[in-house]
C-alpha cells in the first residue's frame, strides 16, 4: 500500500525528533540518481521484445526518505528505503555526520517555511486500481496483432503508483498522490538481425506521462509505429547537406531540451560550462512558444517546485523573445507545454514542398558549448516530404547543426502533443509541437535500424 | 517435537527467536531490515519459503535474490563539499553528497515457459510468500504471448560463500579523513593560479548479495567497490579546459585510495589542464596513426566491443531503447572482427575488477573467455536464456540485476583488450616508433556512435600531436572515427607488453527500461592503429 499522509506524518515525525541539524528536510518523492530512476510507490512493467513478454513485473510500494539537513551552511543528505524507527534514525545520524563534516557551502539557502500549494489532482483511482489482468490485456491484442502480421515488436508499458511528501523543519508541509502511465513500442518490418537488417522498417511511437490509463491508447500509439514500420522498409539514400526537415513532437522535443537549457546556463559538455542568456532577448524564431504549466490537464504535475517553492504557470519563450531565464528563482523548466498555434502535425507536413520528416533521433548532444554545436542522428523513420506529402522511406543519418541557428530557423510550429522522451523510465511526456526547421544539416548517412 | 532454526525464524515470520527462560521460546518484535539481511540463515528460509511456493504452482525454475545495498558518495568542487550537476565524465559526476541505503528482495520465475517477477522492500516471509504467488500470476499470463517457451542451459548447484578481498572497509573510514583528502586535492590543484576550479570525489558501494534457486544455490556474496579521482580546470584567454586524473575504478577497500596518493598528482594535472586551454584547435582532417592509452581505449572498447557482443541485443531483446547490433549470433565464429593483434577476453573472475564476483545473478559461477581470437568473433556475452542462441550448452555468467527491484537481465561484465607478449614495446617504445600521430588519452562522454554500433567517433580528454617519436603539443577538438570494425579495430596493429596493461573502468554504464546501473572494467595495454579517421569536433 502506498504510504497515507498520516504515516507520512508519522514517520518525518520520528526524522524530525532524531536530527539535531539546525534544518531538516524530509522527501518521499521521485528522483533521478545517475543513470537511474527512483519511483516511490510501487511500478508495474510489462515489457515485450519479439512479439513476445519478456517480463512482466511488479515493485511492491517503496517510499526511500530522502534526508537532507544542515548545521548552518554545512550540508549533508542520505537516503534509505527501510522506515522502522531505527532504519529512520539511521538515515538521520549519516546525514548528520556528513554534514559536520562537510565544509561551508556558499550557496547554501535556507528553508522555505509554509506554502500554499496549488491543487493538481494528479491521481486516478481507476489507474491505480489497474489489475495485472488487466495490464496483460492491454498489451496482449497488440502482441497477438504483431504475431499475425508477422512484424517484430518491443515494447514497455509501465503503471505507477506514486506518492510525493515533503516537509522541513521551518513548517513546510506538502503530500500529493499521482497516477503516471506511459507506452513506447518499436516495430520491425521483420526479425532480420545484424548487418543485414539495413533494408528492414523500423517504426516509433510512444506517449509519457499519462495520469489515466483511459487516456493511454495502446492499440492506436502501436498502430502509428507499424505504419512507420511498414512505410520505412527499403530506405533510400538522399543527398546529404541542408534540408527542411520537419520534427516530429518527441524528436522536437529533445532539441526543446538542449534549447531551455542553453538558455538556462545549465548546458554542458566536458569541462565546459555554459552562461544563461539574458531575459527580453529573441533566442528563436517568432514561432517559438514554451511555458511551464503544471496544471494543463494533460500534464496535472506536482506544484511543489525546488526549495518547497510553489511551481506556477510561467512563461519561457514567447514568440521567440526568452522572457524569463530557466532556473533559479524562476523555477525549473518542467511540465512544458509548447504551443505553436492551432496547426496539426499533417498540416505542418502540408506546407513543405520538398522536405524530411523526422519521427526520433538519438544520441543528439551538445559537442561544444560557444558555440552550442550539436549532433546525432535519426531513428526509426525518416521520410522524404514531396508537395506536401511523404514521399518514401529515407536512410538514416547523422546531422550537425548550431543549436542558436536551429531555433532561429524554425519556419513553423503545430499544436502541442503529448510527446514522449527516448526510451528511459519515465518516457517524460512534455507538450511538444512539430517543428519546421530550415537548413537542417545532414553530413553522413547511415546503415543502422 | 525439535525443531531447526530455520524452521523456527519461519514460523516466527521473520521475527527473531527470543530464548525465554525454562527452555520457552517466543517470537520477538520483527527484527529491523539492516539486521535480517546479516543473516543468511534467515534469507535461506526467505527465499525457500518463496521457492516452495513457485514451484508447487508448477515453475520449472525459481530464483530469489535479498539484496543490500549501501553507497557512499563524497564530492569536493573546491573548497565546498556539495554536489553540482555533473556530466564531468561519462554518465555524469556524483551529484549528491549522500549515503543511501537500500534493502529488498525479489522474485523470478519460470513457469510454463515464460518469466515472472515481483519485487519488495519488506523482508518477511509473508511477503515472500506473497511475492513469489503473484510472480507466478504474471508468468501465466506472460507466457500465453510466448511462442517457444524459455529454457535454461543447467548449470551446476553451488553453495558457497564470496567476499570482494579487501583490507580496509571504506565505510568504516571516519568522514572527516575522506573529506580532508578530497580538499587537500583541490587545494594541490589551485596552487596552479591558471586554474578556476577543481573538482574531486570518492565513491563506495558495499553490495551485500544473497541468492538461491529452486535447483538448490545458495549463495552469499559481498561486492566492495572503490573509486575517487578528480578533475582540474583551467581557464586561458577565455579558454576553458579540464584535465581528469584517470583512477581505474577496481573492487577492492580504502586501501586502494590510500595507495594512490591522489594529491600527489594534482600538479602535473592542473599543468595539463592549463596546456589544454593553451592548445590548438586541431586543423588537420584526414588519415592518421593513433595512440591511445588504456583509458581511452576503455570507453571506446565499451561501445565497439562490448555493447556489439551483448547476445540479448543480437537478438532484438533492447531494441525499445538500447538499440540492437551489427553482429548477429551466426557471426560467432567466423566474423573478422579486428587485425590479428585484436584479442579480447571477456571475465567475470578476473581479481579486483568491477564486475567480479563469484557468481552470476542467477547463480552461475564465474569465468574468463575468449570474444574475439586473434581477430575472429569467437565469443558472446551469455547468460542462461540465450546460450543456446550461439549453440553453447552453458552460460557465460552475465546475467546482473543492479538491485532487489530491477528485473535481472544480460550486461557487459569485464571485457578488456590482452596485451602482446613479453617482447612487444613499452608505451615509451610504442611513441618513440610512431613517426607522426595522435596520442588520444583518457575518455570523454563527447562520443556519437548509432544505436547498431556500425560507426563511431570518439575523442580523448586529452589529445597530443606526435611527431618523430616524441609528443609534442597538446591539440583541443580531436576525434576519430570510422566504420566498426573494418575502419577501427581492422587497424589495430601493435598492442603493448604486459606491464602496460590496465583496469581501466567507466564510473557507469545504463541499460534497460527502466535503467540499471552496471560496473564494469574495460582493461587494455597501450595500442597503435595505423590510418585512423581523424578530425575537428563535426567529424
Amino acid at each position: 500500500m502506498i504510504l497515507t499522509e498520516q504515516q507520512v506524518r508519522e514517520i518525518f515525525d520520528t526524522a524530525f525528533a532524531a536530527a539535531t541539524a539546525d534544518e531538516v528536510e524530509l522527501s518521499m518523492a521521485w528522483y533521478h540518481e545517475v543513470n537511474r530512476e527512483v519511483v516511490c510507490g510501487s511500478t508495474k512493467v510489462i515489457r515485450f521484445s519479439n512479439s513476445y513478454i519478456r517480463d512482466d513485473t511488479v515493485v511492491m510500494p517503496c517510499h526511500p526518505l530522502q534526508v537532507h539537513v544542515a548545521f548552518g551552511s554545512r550540508e549533508g543528505a542520505a537516503i534509505t528505503n527501510q522506515l522502522d524507527p531505527s532504519g529512520i534514525r539511521d538515515a538521520v545520524a549519516r546525514a548528520e555526520a556528513i554534514a559536520r563534516a562537510a565544509s561551508p557551502n556558499e550557496s547554501h539557502r535556507s528553508l522555505h517555511g509554509p506554502e500554499e500549494y496549488p491543487e493538481i489532482p494528479g491521481f486516478d483511482e481507476a489507474t491505480a486500481a489497474l489489475t495485472d489482468e488487466e495490464r496483460h490485456e492491454a498489451v496482449a491484442g497488440v502482441i497477438e496483432r504483431l504475431q499475425a502480421e508477422g512484424l517484430n515488436g518491443s515494447g514497455y508499458f509501465h503503471v505507477d503508483d506514486t506518492l510525493e511528501a515533503h516537509a522541513n523543519s521551518a513548517g513546510a508541509w506538502f503530500y500529493r498522490r499521482a497516477t503516471k502511465t506511459g507506452y513506447a513500442v518499436t516495430v520491425r518490418s521483420d526479425d532480420t538481425t545484424g548487418r543485414e537488417s539495413s533494408r528492414v522498417g523500423s517504426g516509433w511511437a510512444a506517449v509519457g506521462d499519462l495520469r489515466r490509463f483511459a487516456d493511454l491508447d495502446i492499440p492506436g500509439i502501436t498502430d502509428v509505429a507499424i505504419r512507420k514500420a511498414l512505410g520505412s522498409v527499403d530506405p533510400q539514400p538522399f543527398e546529404m547537406g541542408p534540408h527542411t526537415v520537419v520534427l516530429e513532437p518527441s524528436a522536437a522535443a529533445s532539441f526543446i531540451g538542449l534549447l531551455m537549457r542553453l538558455w538556462s546556463g545549465s548546458a554542458r559538455t566536458v569541462g565546459a560550462w555554459g552562461s544563461p542568456s539574458e531575459a527580453g532577448t529573441r533566442v528563436a524564431s517568432e514561432h517559438l512558444n514554451l511555458s511551464t504549466h503544471p496544471g494543463h490537464p494533460q500534464i496535472m504535475g506536482s506544484p511543489y517546485g525546488p526549495g518547497g517553492r510553489p511551481l506556477g504557470e510561467r512563461v519561457w519563450v514567447e514568440n521567440g523573445v526568452l522572457r524569463n531565464v530557466p532556473g533559479g528563482e524562476n523555477g525549473p523548466a518542467v511540465h512544458l507545454v509548447g504551443d505553436g498555434g492551432s496547426k496539426s502535425l499533417e498540416e505542418v507536413i502540408a506546407g513543405v514542398d520538398r522536405g524530411i520528416l523526422m519521427t526520433q533521433n538519438w544520441n543528439t548532444m551538445l559537442r561544444t558549448i560557444d558555440p552550442p554545436h550539436v549532433n546525432g542522428m535519426t531513428r526509426n523513420g525518416l521520410f522524404r516530404i514531396e508537395d506536401g506529402q511523404l514521399a518514401g522511406p529515407l536512410q538514416n543519418a547523422w546531422y550537425s547543426l548550431r543549436l542558436d541557428e536551429f531555433a532561429n530557423n524554425i519556419e513553423d510550429a503545430s499544436r502541442p502533443y503529448k510527446a514522449a522522451s527516448f526510451g528511459s523510465s519515465g518516457l517524460n511526456g512534455n507538450l511538444m509541437p512539430a517543428l519546421r526547421v530550415a537548413n537542417f544539416n545532414f553530413y553522413r548517412p547511415s546503415e543502422a535500424v | 517435537m525439535d525443531i531447526t532454526r530455520r524452521q523456527f525464524v519461519r514460523l516466527c515470520g521473520g521475527t527473531a527467536a527470543v530464548v525465554l527462560p525454562f527452555g520457552l521460546t517466543r517470537c520477538a518484535a520483527p527484527r529491523p531490515a539492516h539486521e535480517l539481511i546479516e543473516d543468511v540463515e534467515w534469507k535461506k528460509g526467505l527465499a525457500d519459503a518463496a521457492v516452495r511456493i513457485a514451484t508447487s504452482r508448477g515453475a520449472t525454475f525459481a530464483d530469489v535474490r535479498v539484496v543490500r545495498n549501501l553507497i557512499q558518495t563524497i564530492a569536493a568542487d573546491d573548497q565546498a563539499i556539495k554536489g553540482v550537476p555533473g556530466e564531468w565524465h561519462y554518465g555524469s559526476s556524483p551529484e549528491h553528497v549522500l549515503e543511501k541505503v537500500d534493502i529488498g528482495f525479489n522474485v523470478r520465475v519460470l513457469k510454463n515457459g515464460a518469466w515472472g517477477f515481483v519485487a519488495s522492500p519488506v523482508l518477511s516471509e509473508d511477503e515472500a510468500v506473497a511475492v513469489a504467488g503473484l510472480a507466478c500470476d504474471l508468468a501465466e499470463k506472460a507466457a500465453l504471448t510466448v511462442p517457444e517457451p524459455i529454457h535454461l542451459v543447467p548449470e551446476p548447484v553451488h553453495v558457497d560463500t564470496w567476499v570482494t578481498p579487501h583490507e580496509e572497509d571504506p565505510f568504516t573510514v571516519p568522514l572527516d579523513e575522506k573529506v580532508a583528502l578530497l580538499l587537500r586535492i583541490n587545494e594541490e590543484v589551485r596552487r596552479n593560479p591558471q586554474t578556476d576550479r577543481a573538482f574531486s570525489w570518492l565513491d563506495f558501494w558495499d553490495e551485500n548479495k544473497f541468492y538461491a534457486n529452486s535447483e538448490g544455490a545458495e549463495i552469499q556474496q559481498r561486492l566492495v567497490r572503490s573509486d575517487g579521482s578528480f578533475f582540474a580546470r583551467a581557464r586561458v584567454g577565455g579558454v576553458t579546459a579540464q584535465r581528469r586524473f584517470f583512477v581505474n575504478p577496481l573492487n577492492i577497500g580504502y586501501e586502494y585510495i590510500r595507495g594512490l596518493d591522489l594529491p600527489s598528482h594534482a600538479e602535473r594535472i592542473a599543468a595539463e589542464a592549463v596546456e589544454k586551454a593553451k592548445a590548438p584547435i586541431i586543423d588537420f582532417s584526414g588519415q592518421i596513426d593513433v595512440v591511445m592509452d588504456p583509458q581511452n581505449i576503455c570507453l571506446f572498447e565499451h561501445e565497439t566491443i562490448g555493447h556489439p557482443t551483448e547476445l540479448n541485443r543480437t537478438v532484438l531483446v533492447e531494441t525499445n531503447f538500447a538499440g540492437s547490433t551489427f553482429l548477429a549470433p551466426e557471426d560467432m565464429g567466423s566474423y573478422e572482427f579486428g587485425s590479428p593483434v585484436t584479442n579480447f577476453v571477456g571475465d567475470r573472475s578476473r581479481p579486483m575488477l568491477r564486475s567480479t564476483c563469484g557468481y552470476d545473478d542467477e547463480g552461475v559461477k564465474t569465468q574468463e573467455w575468449d570474444v574475439v581470437r586473434e581477430g575472429k568473433l569467437v565469443g558472446f556475452q551469455t547468460t542462461r536464456e540465450f546460450a543456446t542462441y550461439v549453440g553453447e550448452e552453458a552460460s557465460r555468467g552475465c546475467c546482473m540485476t543492479e538491485s532487489w527491484d530491477r528485473v535481472p537481465q544480460g550486461r557487459m561484465p569485464n571485457l578488456s583488450l590482452e596485451p602482446g607478449g613479453q617482447d612487444s614495446p613499452s608505451p615509451e617504445e610504442l611513441i618513440a616508433d610512431t613517426r607522426r600521430g595522435l596520442l588520444f588519452r583518457g575518455f570523454s562522454s563527447r562520443i556519437v556512435q548509432d544505436y547498431q554500433r556500425r560507426y563511431h567517433t570518439y575523442t580523448g580528454n586529452a589529445v597530443w600531436e606526435i611527431e618523430n617519436g616524441r609528443t609534442t603539443r597538446m591539440l583541443r577538438g580531436a576525434h576519430y572515427y570510422g566504420k566498426n570494425p573494418s575502419e577501427l579495430w581492422h587497424r589495430l596493429e601493435t598492442v603493448t607488453n604486459p606491464a602496460s596493461w590496465e583496469p581501466a573502468a567507466l564510473d557507469s554504464d545504463d541499460i534497460g527500461q527502466p535503467t540499471q546501473r552496471n560496473h564494469n572494467t574495460h582493461g587494455a595495454p597501450w595500442a597503435r592503429f595505423r590510418n585512423l579517421n581523424v578530425g575537428g569536433p563535426a567529424s
